[in-house]
């Protein structure tokens, strides 16, 4: 065996062949590296995501390339992916991104990071007020007396849906007076919309033709909608809240937070059975069937984006203000701190909050207008939406903030779990809400 | 060679090393290295939101987690997804290599329909899932409105949520163990299915006494192969189909520590839970190995 081979020999080649392969690759490596065109020195690269408003921006792209010579390029990425993604671009000295899309809820938890620029840098409060942007607004996303974006992509409300031809039916107003004493009109109030809701569900009419008393997105997964828009803002309008961070006092399990949740599972037992799953695509379904799995639907707590579709419902339906309060759907664009290129993110974060381009954004899919020239504009406020959208965010119904706390994303991922459990009946209400007491004490001694 | 006093490394096994040595240089950097990494995080304590330097900590990670309700019924349902489809990929895979173990006419299209699942991105696959399983566009609950006048909540039922991804996992990965366990069929010689004819053996007894202990091999290869998969690899199909809800319902281990390392950015804690999924993997390898050579 020895004599036939030469061990070696054979061992010196297998090194040799290694590195002589090792150098080729990184030769091959270089070489493609080097011979890539060279990228446009003002060029920026924006973590962003998908819709109207993002389609109108890209579309008067070449607008802001042509007046500032500054190139975007945009990184499409999830929207309930932006921590994970944005996290690290933060830490990171060289981030691959100079800008990012920032939601209102994983705000907090960014900024805690200390990789978002402080916009007051390049503006100070005052101007950005007397430029028509709405203080209490801009209020809502300071953390610390630092403003990191403003809401100039996304400020949508949750509205009120509500089938005309159901509210007008001669014999269902004589059944709701006779039950419940007044007259059946859009609900104002969280007890009326109860009221409503159990009347045209399943439950509470006469059995002759069922209904589905009001549509909900109660999922307990996504952040963003379902449960973390419904329930917070409830358990504030009932005299109790989740966590507040400035005096560190936990309220979650207080008796108007309790109280809050009680009702919530009661006007869930009003909704589509799928309500903890439904996402909003099969809600803007439901809302254009205006029946859920064949079964007719009464009523529905949805987005204002929602408005434009109705004429093409095979129902018909209005809508109308919120009868509770609703938190902050706010989104727009950070700097990041790391970035070497801050200066042509602010131009473009300077541009995309002028108010030519939030009035397209505005315009795009109905929101409310982050600034008040847009809000006043014929174009935008001859619209019948502006009045609904402005009494449901901040006019008549106040905007509950989001807990300002580095880890509002573990608390609120807490608060869907514990909701969840109540909704599914595993716990009370009472029950779930101390067990979210335990654990938001837990949260805040990390 | 000599290499310690009183060791001499013969030339034919300095060989072998030094044929080896590459792949365990690259082995070293991609998996030892973040494995150690890994457990000095899991000792530390180590947060991004808010920044926190990182501190050794010994233990607490670990205490904290076991003595957490999320972390217990998280591990609860690792174990009980474990528990219920590894054994029901196991019999519906073998099932199918029995069947295919026959003289069948186009075994091979056979096969490689059967073997599709295997091939789809799990991500995909999931995704169908999701679809099929949504309770109003979904096919499968039309199909029971219509028959049966019945519509379940798949996703949204914790009752049985975990049940909805256990049957998109089993179909998934039930390929795999009908593929190895065909192999394996295949490879046992016919003479001790004669032999057993000529005993007089029933259908029953040649698959007691010779076609089960012919696989044994085999069949705990594929077993500890699942279980490893079970317990460390099942984010994709549950990420995609439920998200670990309703309530974390189907919340699993590596989901767990995904949520917890990226998405609550307490490192220590998510390298913490890691850990103890490998550990808890490997004390189940190693049952079986046990188990299998108690017989």
């Amino acid at each position: 065996m020895r004599k036939m081979f030469n061990v070696k020999a054979i061992a010196k080649t297998l090194w040799i062949s290694i590195v002589v392969i090792v150098i080729v690759v990184a030769a091959v490596g270089v070489y493609i590296y080097t011979s890539q065109p060279a990228k446009p020195e003002r060029l920026i690269k924006i973590a962003w995501t998908e819709g109207p408003e993002f389609d109108f921006i890209a579309d008067h792209l070449d607008e802001f390339e042509d007046e500032t010579g500054i190139t975007v390029e945009f990184l499409t990425i999830p929207r309930a992916h932006i921590v994970e993604r944005l996290m690290l671009e933060m830490l990171s000295p060289t981030p691959s991104i100079d800008g990012s899309i920032v939601y209102v809820l994983e705000e907090p938890t960014l900024a805690a990071t200390g990789g978002l620029v402080n916009l007051y840098d390049y503006k100070p409060k005052s101007q950005w007020i007397s430029e028509g942007f709405y203080e209490s607004q801009l209020n809502i996303l300071e953390i610390n007396g630092e403003l990191y974006y403003v809401p100039s992509l996304w400020n949508g409300a949750l509205l009120l849906f509500y089938r005309t031809d159901l509210f007008a039916d001669a014999t269902l107003k004589a059944a709701f007076k006779a039950k419940y004493g007044y007259d059946l009109a859009v609900p104002s109030t969280p007890e009326k919309l109860l009221d409503a809701a159990q009347f045209f569900s399943k439950k509470e009419y006469n059995g002759k033709q069922d209904y589905i008393g009001i549509h909900l997105q109660l999922t307990t997964t996504e952040m963003g909608s379902g449960a973390y828009t419904i329930y917070p803002p409830l358990a504030a309008y009932y005299g109790g809240g989740i966590y507040n961070a400035t005096t560190g006092q936990i309220l979650c399990n207080s008796t108007g937070s309790v109280e809050a949740l009680e009702y919530l599972i009661d006007l869930k037992n009003c909704a589509q059975d799928s309500c903890l799953e439904d996402g909003t695509f099969e809600a803007e379904r439901a809302v254009m069937a205006g029946n859920v799995s064949g079964t007719e639907l009464a009523m529905a707590d949805q987005w204002s984006y929602m408005y434009p579709m109705l004429p093409d419902a095979t129902k018909p339906w209005n809508i109308s203000m919120r009868p509770f309060p609703q938190g902050p759907d706010m989104l727009g664009i950070a700097i990041l701190k790391n970035s070497p290129k801050k200066d042509y993110v602010w131009e473009f974060v300077r541009w995309t909050s002028s108010a030519e381009i939030v009035k397209g954004t505005t315009l795009a899919t109905p929101k409310a207008a982050c600034r008040s020239d847009v809000a006043d504009d014929p174009e935008v406020s001859s619209n019948y939406w502006v009045d609904k959208i402005l009494d449901s965010y901040g006019r008549v119904m106040p905007i509950t903030p989001v807990i300002k706390d580095a880890r509002s994303t573990e608390i609120y991922e807490k608060m869907m779990l514990r909701l969840g459990e109540a909704f599914t009946g595993s716990k009370t209400a009472k029950q779930a809400l101390d067990a979210l007491y335990e654990d938001i004490a837990t949260i805040v001694q990390y | 060679m000599r290499i310690f006093y009183g060791w001499h490394l013969k030339k034919e096994a300095m060989f072998g090393i030094l044929l080896v040595m590459p792949a365990f240089i690259i082995l070293a950097i991609v998996y030892l290295f973040p494995l150690v990494y890994d457990i000095d995080l899991s000792l530390s304590r180590w947060n991004l939101a808010p920044p926190s330097p990182k501190e050794f900590i010994g233990l607490k990670n670990y205490v904290d987690q076991f003595s957490d309700e999320t972390f217990q019924k998280v591990l609860y349902n690792s174990l009980f997804f474990t528990g219920v489809s590894v054994p029901c990929e196991f019999f519906l895979g073998l099932a199918l290599a029995l069947l295919l173990n026959k003289n069948i006419r186009g075994k091979s299209v056979i096969i490689t329909i059967l073997a599709l699942p295997m091939m789809i991105a799990p991500v995909i696959a999931a995704l169908t899932w999701r679809w099929i399983y949504d309770s109003n566009f979904g096919i499968l609950d039309f199909f029971l409105n219509q028959f049966f006048g019945i519509r379940p909540l798949w996703l949204s039922d914790p009752n049985i949520a975990m049940y909805s991804v256990i049957i998109a996992d089993v179909w998934i990965t039930a390929p795999f163990m009908m593929l190895i366990l065909y192999a394996g069929l295949q490879m046992i010689p016919t003479e001790r299915y004669e032999a057993a004819k000529v005993d007089g053996a029933s259908s029953w007894q040649m698959f007691r006494y010779v076609t089960l202990p012919s696989l044994k091999g085999v069949l705990i290869v594929a077993l500890m192969v699942r279980t490893n998969d079970a317990l460390t690899k099942l984010f994709d199909v549950v990420y995609v189909i439920t998200e670990g809800g309703p309530a974390y319902a189907t919340e699993v281990l590596p989901t767990y520590a995904y949520k917890v390392g990226l998405k609550f950015f307490r490192l220590g804690a998510g390298a913490a839970i890691s850990i103890i999924t490998l550990l808890i993997a490997a004390m189940m390898i190693v049952a079986i190995l046990r188990a299998s050579r108690g017989r």
